[in-house]
């Protein structure tokens, strides 16, 4: 275990040699300004997202963050407690990316038929580009085949921690799997650090992160009642946000938002003419890549809720301490991050669907969009479970098989303009 | 119909048997049952039956007892002796109870063809009586005691058929 | 302090501790010796002393046996008459007259039927005791024990097993010519009842039928009566609520759970599987977080404590149902920084 974070130099030094490196970083900067600017452009977007994006740009700049005395910890996915490394001192940061340019860096590694998220992510490393190079370590959970072999790559450019993730997800014996998997988790970050998490730096980011939850609740529930706003695209800005943002300033910004939108809530509290809501799920929409959400939104509709483990999924639950002891706290831990996960790595798709259903009744959406990101198997036979259990039910239903890149944007725009004509014609919303 | 039971507080812990002396001479089985108040008496082991007029203890055998239920100590003492018919007549036979150690006992052989006598438990032998109500024993006599009281079990047998009706159906 | 559901739970606990265990002394009666009234029903042909029925020393508040470990050994005598245990074993020992046992049974029925085990996670005495217990155990940071499914299977068997040995047992003793074993088998349970050794002892007075210190067989016995108390308090401090798995008191209203009025349900579609209802049950309830076809949660476990409700993050999954009226449901509750 290292102590410090290598320099980026050293670490990166082969590559830089082989790739064009500067020109990766460039692009992917001008990606994400690109971005900013077209949901920028939307007319009465409330002023307090300004914090948010500006998270979101230093995160793609890559801004210092972490110290020798705080490392910076990266993780995939929401299957490590971000409580845990807030608690051991370090800094949390989610290194999942949606760059086409570091998926594209990638196909010299690795195989081209392998999730782009993933090629993405190691492309992220190898190129050292945003946050990446300034982790001491990345966890990788072995949630599906491309993080499961991914770890493998990523050894020649950092350390790597592996969590294991049953695929069964049964309490009674797979709690003993995500404990020890927690614990596995606590042990190193201690190493890391070189201190014990004590019950009191524990118990203080776990009642921290409740109170970032808690914020995040009370958004969703202002959304819930008022639809109309917040859109999507911002919304998932500021999910997003929450990757590397420090707790306390991104729980202040949320609240400051919320109390900007209640206010504005009650000057327009009915929906506008025409409003179109749908619910998203699938494959994870990561900043900056929010392809998929602008075309939708751009084309009238309004993503009003979603499943995405980069979007309401990755703040939805809270850690419910049952007994403020130090197994209690960590069993907490457990639950929340390995039980509650609707990740599609796991066999039973049945409470993923239910959360689906759970929201287009909760917000009377009048359809669900998946985002399906190709070479997923995981994600494709949730889907098509999911699209016989809305057919059952009346509910339509559009599947979109997409990649990061940006080359099919206009059949993406193509499909999505005719599911939307196809359901603005029906008059009763559903669910409600 | 009601029994008023009342019972005596008494200081001394003695009192006679009242015992009908016999016509024909010979030995005779002396038997009884003597009660006791709730309380009074914590065991049978702590009884004995003294002679007068020395005092001696008289062997007796404790056939049976009954405790009062609750806990409260003995309720009765089936005790049983030898004796003949002079000595019923001239000496007396007191009960004392509450005492520390087990009396003597002696067993009388059930071999014997005994002829019996039967005594009841006689007056105190203080003078200071205080009459107390212990309670009162409420009975109800009936010619069938229990029918009136089934109807209860409609009641009864409807909420469990509800309850069941509502295991089967829950959903 | 914020008004949880626990808060008012515990509320509920420490009164009805009060009322049930201190009532001797909160309630004036009219005095000791004019309390001991009796009844018994003959038929006029004999009446046998055994079938009087002799209440001793004061007589209760009320005449009834409400479900829970309302225990008839309270000192000076309680608010209710005893638990359901003590009303079959006397009954069935002393052949008590139907006109005194089916009303009472009625009784018995009725509150169950109405509320199920609520009686044992918010009324009995024995579970206010070992949920003290337990909170003295979270104070001090010790963690509990997790009991596996198998022992709870086996707990419950081993509830029936000394529900029909007791019943039996009482029964027997009744019998004329087995009445002599009345003096040590007078109430079987009763004798390991961890209420029986603890209501009176928290009520000043002491556990055994022969309890003190005059004679060496009084000293031991005594000695394991205490003993047998501490080993129940163990048990709560272990497992919190494991005791409750086996109580054949709660054995016969956990038979109305299901199908009693009260009624624990959840949405299915809302519900994710977090798990964290299993953790925070005191009773271990696996249930609640794997059952997803049936709305109906109640099952012969459950004591109602509300504690998954409380912990669950999810709006409206779970809730509790009153005579099909919603009285609370889940909603994530900020978290208590305590």
């Amino acid at each position: 275990m290292t102590d410090i974070p290598r320099e980026f130099d050293d670490r990166y030094r082969k590559h830089r040699e082989r790739l064009n490196v500067s020109s990766i970083a460039a692009e992917y900067e001008q990606f994400a300004e690109n971005h900013l600017r077209s949901i920028r452009s939307v007319p009465g977007r409330p002023v307090s997202m300004a914090c948010f994006e500006e998270a979101l740009l230093s995160s793609i700049r890559g801004d210092s963050i972490g110290s020798p005395e705080k490392p910076v910890v990266g993780v995939y996915c929401n299957f490590v407690p971000d409580e845990l490394i807030h608690a051991a001192g370090a800094v949390p940061a989610r290194l999942c990316s949606g760059s086409p340019s570091a998926a594209t860096v990638a196909e010299e590694y690795l195989p081209r038929d392998v999730c782009p998220v993933v090629r993405s992510c190691f492309g992220h490393i190898a190129v050292g580009a945003g946050l990446a190079k300034r982790a001491a370590v990345v966890v990788v959970p072995a949630s599906c085949d491309g993080k499961r072999k991914l770890p493998g790559f990523l050894r020649d450019y950092l350390d790597v921690w592996v969590v294991d993730i049953p695929g069964r997800r049964d309490y009674a014996t797979d709690m003993q799997v995500w404990l020890r998997e927690t614990k596995l988790v606590r042990s190193r970050l201690e190493a890391l650090t070189g201190r014990r998490i004590s019950y009191d730096d524990l118990r203080e980011s776990i009642i921290l992160y409740h109170r970032r939850t808690e914020a995040f609740r009370d958004l969703v529930d202002l959304r819930m009642r008022y639809p109309h706003i917040l859109s999507g695209r911002d919304f998932m800005l500021v999910t997003n946000a929450s990757f590397a943002f420090d707790v306390r300033s991104w729980t202040d910004a949320v609240r400051a938002l919320l109390g900007e939108l209640k206010r504005q809530a009650q000057e327009k509290p009915a929906s506008p003419a025409g409003f179109l809501p749908l619910v998203l799920t699938g494959s994870p929409i990561i900043w900056p890549n929010f392809k998929m959400l602008s075309i939708i939104e751009e084309a009238g509709a309004a993503i009003v809720a979603d499943t995405l483990c980069s979007g309401t999924q990755r703040l939805f639950d809270p850690v419910q301490v049952d007994e403020w002891t130090d197994e209690g706290m960590m069993r907490a831990l457990a639950l929340r991050y390995f039980s509650a996960s609707l990740c599609p790595c796991f066999s039973d798709s049945a409470d993923s669907i239910d959360r689906v259903l759970e929201l287009v009744q909760d917000y009377s959406a009048r359809g669900v969009v998946s985002h399906n990101l190709r070479l997923c198997q995981l994600i494709d036979m949730e889907t098509s479970r999911l699209r016989t259990v809305l057919r059952d039910r009346g509910i339509p239903f559009l599947g979109i098989h997409t990649d990061l890149s940006q080359e099919d944007r206009e059949q993406v725009k193509t499909r999505v303009e005719a599911f939307l004509e196809m359901i603005g014609g029906v008059s009763e919303p559903y669910g409600g | 119909m009601s029994l008023c039971l009342s019972g005596t507080v008494h200081a001394a812990e003695r009192r006679f048997l009242d015992i009908e002396p016999p016509q024909k001479p010979g030995t005779y089985l002396v038997s009884g049952t003597v009660f006791f108040n709730p309380g009074e008496l914590a065991s049978a082991d702590s009884i004995r039956i003294l002679k007068t007029p020395d005092l001696t203890d008289a062997g007796f055998e404790v056939l049976f007892s009954e405790e009062w239920p609750g806990g409260s100590g003995v309720m009765s003492v089936d005790i049983t002796f030898v004796a003949s018919d002079k000595e019923l007549r001239t000496n007396r036979f007191i009960l004392e109870w509450g005492l520390e150690k087990r009396a003597k006992r002696e067993t009388v052989d059930p071999g014997i063809k005994l002829p019996e006598v039967h005594f009841n438990p006689g007056r105190e032998v203080t003078v200071d009586d205080v009459q107390l109500p212990v309670g009162t024993l409420t009975v109800k006599v009936r010619r069938h005691p229990e029918y009136y009281y089934y109807w209860y079990l409609l009641p009864i047998g409807a909420i469990l058929g509800l309850l069941i009706w509502r295991k089967l159906h829950a959903r | 302090m914020r008004l949880t559901i626990t808060f008012w739970r515990r509320f509920t606990q420490v009164v009805c501790f009060a009322l049930l265990v201190y009532s001797g002394f909160i309630f004036v009666r009219s005095g000791r010796a004019a309390g001991n009234d009796s009844r018994a029903e003959t038929d006029g042909s004999n009446l046998r002393v055994s079938s009087i029925l002799f209440t001793g020393r004061r007589a209760p508040v009320i005449d009834a046996y409400p479900p829970g470990a309302v225990c008839y050994f309270v000192k000076d005598r309680g608010l209710v008459k005893g638990c359901n245990i003590f009303l079959i074993s006397d009954a069935l020992t002393r052949r008590t007259p139907l006109s005194l046992v089916l009303p009472a049974v009625l009784v018995f029925i009725i509150l169950s039927f109405l509320v199920g085990r609520l009686w044992c996670g918010w009324v009995c005495p024995l579970g206010a005791f070992g949920d003290l217990i337990d909170a003295i155990r979270r104070r001090l940071r010790i963690r509990h024990a997790k009991i596996s499914d198998g022992a709870r299977q086996g707990l419950r068997i081993a509830s029936y097993t000394t529900f029909f040995a007791t019943s039996g047992l009482s029964f027997f003793i009744g019998l004329r010519q087995f009445s002599y074993l009345q003096k040590y088998l007078y109430l079987p349970f009763c004798e390991i009842c961890p209420a029986r050794l603890m209501c009176p002892v928290v009520a000043g007075g002491s556990p055994g039928f022969a309890g003190g210190f005059a004679t060496t067989a009084h000293c031991i016995f005594t000695v394991l009566l205490y003993g047998l108390l501490a080993f129940f308090a163990a048990g709560f401090m272990a497992a919190r609520r494991v005791w409750c798995h086996f109580c054949p008191i709660g054995l016969a209203t956990s038979w109305f759970n299901r199908g009693g009025m009260l009624e624990l349900r959840k949405e299915g579609t809302r519900c994710n599987r977090c798990g964290v209802c299993v953790d925070v049950c005191p009773m271990g309830c696996t249930h609640i977080r794997d059952e997803k076809e049936s709305e109906l949660l109640s099952r012969h476990e459950c004591i109602y404590c509300l504690r998954c409700v409380e912990f669950c993050p999810k709006k409206k999954c779970l809730r509790l149902n009153f005579f099909g009226l919603k009285l609370v449901e889940s909603w994530l509750r900020p978290v208590k920084a305590h």
